[in-house]
């Protein structure tokens, strides 16, 4: 389990993210009909804001730096590095993550959108999942190489 | 941090005044097969019904629930783990990004099934226990070795990182050790317990004696609520109670110290005060019809034919945001009627109990020590059996 995390850290794990998600046709299906735009305002620990924008649609996976104002985002979130990483990982689940005041939703979506995301989270998660699983089965791989 | 706790609180809120476009949760029978033959159920589980929703039709339907916002999938049945094709619901699901909880019977449940749940990325497993004894437990479930299929799938559940519950029916063969088992949810690091009062429904419906199971079986519920209470305060969790209603009730088993307390279930709904039918939740039946509960046996509407956004306008869902009507369940087991106010919500139980003739002329039997109740039929395994033999319509 990691104990801290980078802003670069947690915008190349949506980035990989996004990428895995090409892979998924129920995501491909969804975003033949819609689009996703997530303001992420990462929280460093000396108290500063860096802004990152998520956007998702047919032809376009990115995530760049800079902001948006928040009626041009479909959701702003404000929280740590940290805490997207165990979201994306499974440690933590998205309803632990608000109670507990990691994840603040400064923007709240409409549901198909929030629907839209969790979409891209969990298939992310499974994703990771499985390839660990693949990697313990492969044969000379190094859970297996491990004395 | 406030806000996202605001805006959870606001989406709750919104909930609870009806105005979400579509339910938050939908209770899936998936199928009505079953490999066990409890007394009470419910859904009157057997065996498969022919015009069963297929994998494709299926995944239309979650598909209608992603784009109307849908969050809350529970997968029931029946049994649901009987259906080859639950797996890949579950994956298709969650890949909607739908928060996605199964329920099981625990029975056959080898831990390579909870692993492919898990890799499906399912966020919650229900386990139903009625006793910690394994003589109780399966006699009310009428299979051999449930009991230790139950607690070996939430064994590996809770192994496998999995958010557990444990749901009880309060009737008189669950009541005198419900606080054992609640004991030993906590031992075992089970989140939730959801405790059911037993609805006078399905297979559970049809005795002499309907309306009184409902009337002692709701204080069975409302007292067993209060005696744990008492067994939580000291362990510092909090047992919600309630005075009317008695509907299923969820219990967080972690303390409120405890850095994730209330994060347990879905959104917490079975924790909300109040009847859930038009603000909270739906229930879809294997066809596809849906249901305004999984205990309200009233039709709203197919999703075979509708989007869940214009089934949940339906006027028996629009009549029950509008007015405070108690528990429609209990509407159709006093009154036959679905769209009528709960009596047992607006009377006090002693006084309709009162008005109730006693089956029979035997004079009532005195209530069994520990047991504040008469047996009554329709509460007990035995009074079950009792109707198999004296009924002639029963198989
Ligand atoms: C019908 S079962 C289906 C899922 C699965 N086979 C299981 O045993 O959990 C769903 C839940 O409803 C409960 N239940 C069944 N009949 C009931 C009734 N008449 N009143 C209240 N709860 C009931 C069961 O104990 C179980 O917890």
């Amino acid at each position: 389990m990691r104990e801290t995390m980078t802003v670069a850290e947690a915008v190349a794990e949506l980035r990989d993210m996004l990428a895995a998600s090409g892979g998924n046709p129920t995501i491909a299906d969804r975003l033949a009909r819609g689009s996703l735009s997530v303001l992420y305002e990462f929280e460093n620990p000396d108290g500063t804001i860096e802004p990152y924008l998520m956007r998702v649609r047919r032809d376009l996976r990115e995530v760049a730096p800079g902001a948006v104002s928040y009626d041009e985002a479909d959701i702003v979130i404000r929280t740590e590095p940290l805490t997207l990483h165990r979201l994306s990982n499974g440690e933590l689940g998205g309803r632990e993550a608000i109670v507990s005041g990691r994840l603040d939703i400064r923007k709240a979506p409409s549901m198909p959108k929030l629907l839209f995301m969790r979409s891209l989270f969990n298939s992310y998660k499974k994703h990771r999942l499985r390839t660990e699983a693949d990697a313990q089965t492969t044969p000379g791989s190094a859970a297996e190489a491990a004395p | 941090m406030q806000s996202g706790m605001t805006w959870l609180k606001d989406y709750m809120a919104t909930a609870k005044s009806g105005e979400l476009a579509a339910p938050p949760s939908a209770w899936w029978i998936v199928t009505r097969a079953c490999n066990l033959k409890c007394y009470y159920c419910f859904a009157d589980a057997r065996k498969r019904d022919p015009d069963e929703l297929d994998t494709a039709g299926a995944k239309a339907v979650l598909d209608d629930f992603a784009d109307s916002g849908v969050m809350f999938v529970t997968f029931l049945g029946g049994e649901p783990l009987t259906r080859k094709d639950i797996y890949e619901l579950v994956d298709y699901s969650t890949d909607l990004g739908i928060y996605t909880a199964l329920l099981t019977n625990g029975l056959n449940v080898r831990p390579e099934k909870i692993d492919k749940l898990v890799d499906g990325g399912l966020e919650m497993i229900g386990v139903s226990i009625d006793s910690k004894d394994d003589a109780v437990h399966d006699a009310v479930r009428g299979v051999a070795g449930s009991l230790a299929g139950a607690k070996g799938t939430i064994r590996h559940a809770i192994q496998r990182g999995l958010r557990t519950s444990v749901r009880i029916v309060v009737s008189e063969d669950s009541y005198p050790a419900i606080p054992d088992l609640f004991r030993w949810a906590i031992d075992e690091g089970v989140e939730e317990l959801i405790l059911l009062p037993i609805f006078m429904v399905g297979r559970a419906a049809g005795g002499a004696e309907d309306r009184r199971a409902d009337l002692v079986g709701k204080q069975l519920f409302l007292s067993t609520l209060e005696r744990l209470r008492d067994i939580g305060e000291p362990l510092g969790i909090t047992v919600p109670q309630q005075t009317r209603l008695a509907c299923p009730q969820g219990i967080e088993l972690r303390a409120p110290d405890h850095e994730l307390h209330h994060a347990g279930h879905a959104v917490g709904f079975e924790q909300s005060a109040g009847c859930k039918v038009g603000r909270f939740m739906v229930s879809v039946q294997p066809n596809g019809d849906v249901f305004s509960c999984p205990f309200v046996h009233a039709k709203v509407g197919s999703l075979r034919e509708q989007s869940i956004v214009d089934i949940w306008q339906a006027p028996l869902l629009r009549k029950a945001r509008a007015e405070d009507m108690g528990c429609l369940a209990r509407s159709i087991i006093h009154t036959g009627r679905a769209d009528v106010t709960d009596p047992t919500y607006v009377r006090p139980a002693a006084e309709m109990l009162a008005e109730l003739p006693l089956p029979g002329t035997a004079p009532a039997p005195a209530p069994v020590a520990e047991q504040p109740f008469f047996p009554v039929d329709g509460l007990s395994l035995a009074s079950h059996r009792a109707r198999a033999v004296t009924s002639p319509t029963r198989s």
